[in-house]
């Protein structure tokens, strides 16, 4: 490790967490995505993973017994071997292991003939802040009924006394995949880009914050409807929650969608969510992302992120631009009001253009 | 007033002070703890105790109960405590671990009173205990927040679930944070040679 990296350790230290538990072809991949932007952030990582996977060090003893005994071999760290997929969860037939974060994984699972995912705890949460968490996302999805919003179906406890969710399971790309793949026009886009807003407000006025909006997190079904996944959640589940994603590595991205209240540590109200909605409609309607901050340092980003200037939207229309432009601000205060009045704004634009299809 | 329930009065206004600012406390409570903690296991091994038998965790204790008694001290406060207590043991072993290993290569043959009774371990162990702490005291400049975990723990015996109390985290933050201070000596350790 070099010292210039040395002095980088708040990023070396996340990012070797991100990592960390991803198994090893999910690390390289991920590795190969830092060493494109950041080659010396990818050698200290590396370095780091490879001594992770030490068994048996003196570090594990402690230091009176190191300074009389060799080590017997008794003692070290566990294999971190991946446990294989349980076969049941509570009264649900498990398929397949989806997806693994740090706190908790998801499963394909099945009921009585229907399709579900099942979200488990990872061992080692009971009584931590992160089980009462999951316990109060459980009450707050189960007011959330609503066409575009992942279902809630079941809550439970496990054999092992592990705590779990079940929900719809839904069959999807996600969004910008989703209008890319189609090749959808542009107010199509808009149209699919509306229904999501409505979800979120529907969630807003049910008291809920998502936090954490980005297209993995939106599923667009066969039929158009998009979905969204992860409510609330996604923040204890952590980033390749759902398993769907790409192999770009989701986890570099997901600052992009982050209002700067957020990556700035500041409590975040819908506004942020509003934010993030407005990243994702820069990115179906100019197929690139306004922000990258992925890419560069964290220092960096936290010194820029309230002043970052929005890239004008390669785009003829003023109005349309100044809308997405207002929701980007990087104040809160002076986005919309609300995510309705958002999409209200967006709703007029796009009634002004084109007839609604049938 | 004894003297005991004097020395314990005087470790609470010293941490007191400590949270009011006053750096210089923090010197005097160190210079207290590395004091007691000295005395206790030198007569631990009086008794005929090796180095190795001696429990860490239960000296740092016994100079907790000793010193603050029957105060109840703040969570912060205790945490405080417990932190430099940490860094008093680790400082007491490592003395330890230089001196036997400067005996070993005939250099100055200096020991400290706390070495006489003790049983020579191998010189490969007080090298790596020794190479451990310079590590250490490089993951201390890059992230306090991880050394100050593995002083609790690999110098005073602390288990997670002691460590996650003592500093307001779950345990699970505890382990995490462990194993990114184990990788970092790791690599620093293999760099000094030593491997782990």
């Amino acid at each position: 490790m070099s010292s210039a990296i040395r002095d980088r350790w708040v990023e070396v230290e996340s990012a070797f967490e991100d990592l960390a538990d991803l198994d090893p072809e999910a690390r390289l991949t991920h590795l190969a995505a830092i060493a494109l932007n950041d080659i010396e952030l990818a050698n200290a990582v590396g370095e780091l993973l490879a001594a992770d996977t030490v068994e048996r060090s003196a570090l594990d003893l402690d230091a009176a017994l190191l300074v009389a005994v060799v080590d017997d071999g008794s003692t070290g760290a566990a294999p971190r071997a991946e446990a294989a997929a349980p076969r049941i969860i509570g009264r649900y037939k498990i398929l397949r292991r989806v997806g693994r974060g740090s706190s908790g994984e998801v499963f394909e699972a099945e009921s009585k003939g229907r399709r579900v995912a099942v979200k488990r705890l990872l061992p080692g949460f009971a009584g931590t802040e992160i089980e009462r968490r999951f316990a109060r996302e459980r009450e707050i999805l189960t007011g959330l009924d609503h066409p575009a919003i992942a279902r809630l179906l079941d809550a439970g406890t496990d054999r092992s006394g592990r705590a779990f969710l079940v929900l719809e399971w839904v069959e999807g790309r996600d969004i910008v995949s989703f209008a890319t793949e189609r090749a959808l026009p542009e107010l199509e886009r808009l149209r699919l880009f509306l229904r999501l807003c409505e979800a979120v407000e529907f969630a807003h006025r049910h008291r809920v914050l998502h936090r954490d909006l980005k297209p993995s997190n939106i599923l667009v079904t066969e039929s158009g409807w998009p979905k969204l996944l992860d409510f609330g959640i996604a923040r204890l589940l952590d980033a390749e929650g759902t398993g769907r994603e790409t192999a770009s590595g989701v986890w570099l991205f997901t600052l992009d969608y982050a209002a700067p209240e957020q990556i700035l540590g500041r409590r975040p109200g819908p506004a942020a969510d509003q934010f993030s909605l407005a990243v994702i409609l820069y990115e179906l309607l100019a197929g690139e992302r306004p922000f990258e901050r992925g890419g560069r340092p964290i220092s960096r980003v936290l010194r820029d992120v309230d002043r970052e200037r929005v890239p004008r939207l390669p785009w003829a229309d003023r109005d349309l631009r100044t809308i997405v432009a207002r929701a980007l601000a990087s104040d809160p205060a002076a986005r919309f009001e609300t995510v309705g009045a958002f999409a209200n704004e967006l709703a007029i634009w796009l009634a002004e253009r084109g007839p609604t299809p049938v | 007033m004894d003297a005991k329930r004097k020395a314990a009065g005087e470790i609470t206004l010293l941490l007191a002070a400590v949270r009011e600012g006053d750096r210089s406390a923090l010197d005097r409570i160190f210079d207290r703890l590395y004091a007691e903690l000295k005395k206790l296991a030198r007569s631990q091994l009086r008794y005929g105790r090796t180095a190795a038998s001696l429990d860490t965790s239960a000296l740092v204790h016994e100079v907790y109960l000793k010193l603050v008694r029957a105060e109840s001290l703040s969570l912060a406060d205790r945490s405080h405590f417990f932190a430099l207590a940490a860094k008093a043991m680790r400082q007491i072993l490592i003395g330890h671990a230089d001196s036997l290993r400067r005996q070993k290569r005939g250099g100055g043959a200096v020991l400290l009173p706390l070495d006489e009774e003790l049983v020579a371990p191998a010189l490969w162990q007080a090298e790596q205990l020794v190479a451990v702490d310079v590590a250490l005291a490089e993951l201390e400049r890059l992230a306090p927040r991880l050394a100050r975990i593995v002083e609790l723990r690999f110098f005073v015996g602390m288990n997670e679930t002691e460590i996650g109390t003592l500093l307001e985290q779950s345990e699970r933050t505890v382990r995490r944070d462990w194993r990114k201070a184990r990788a970092f000596l790791h690599v620093e350790l293999e760099r000094q040679g030593l491997g782990g």
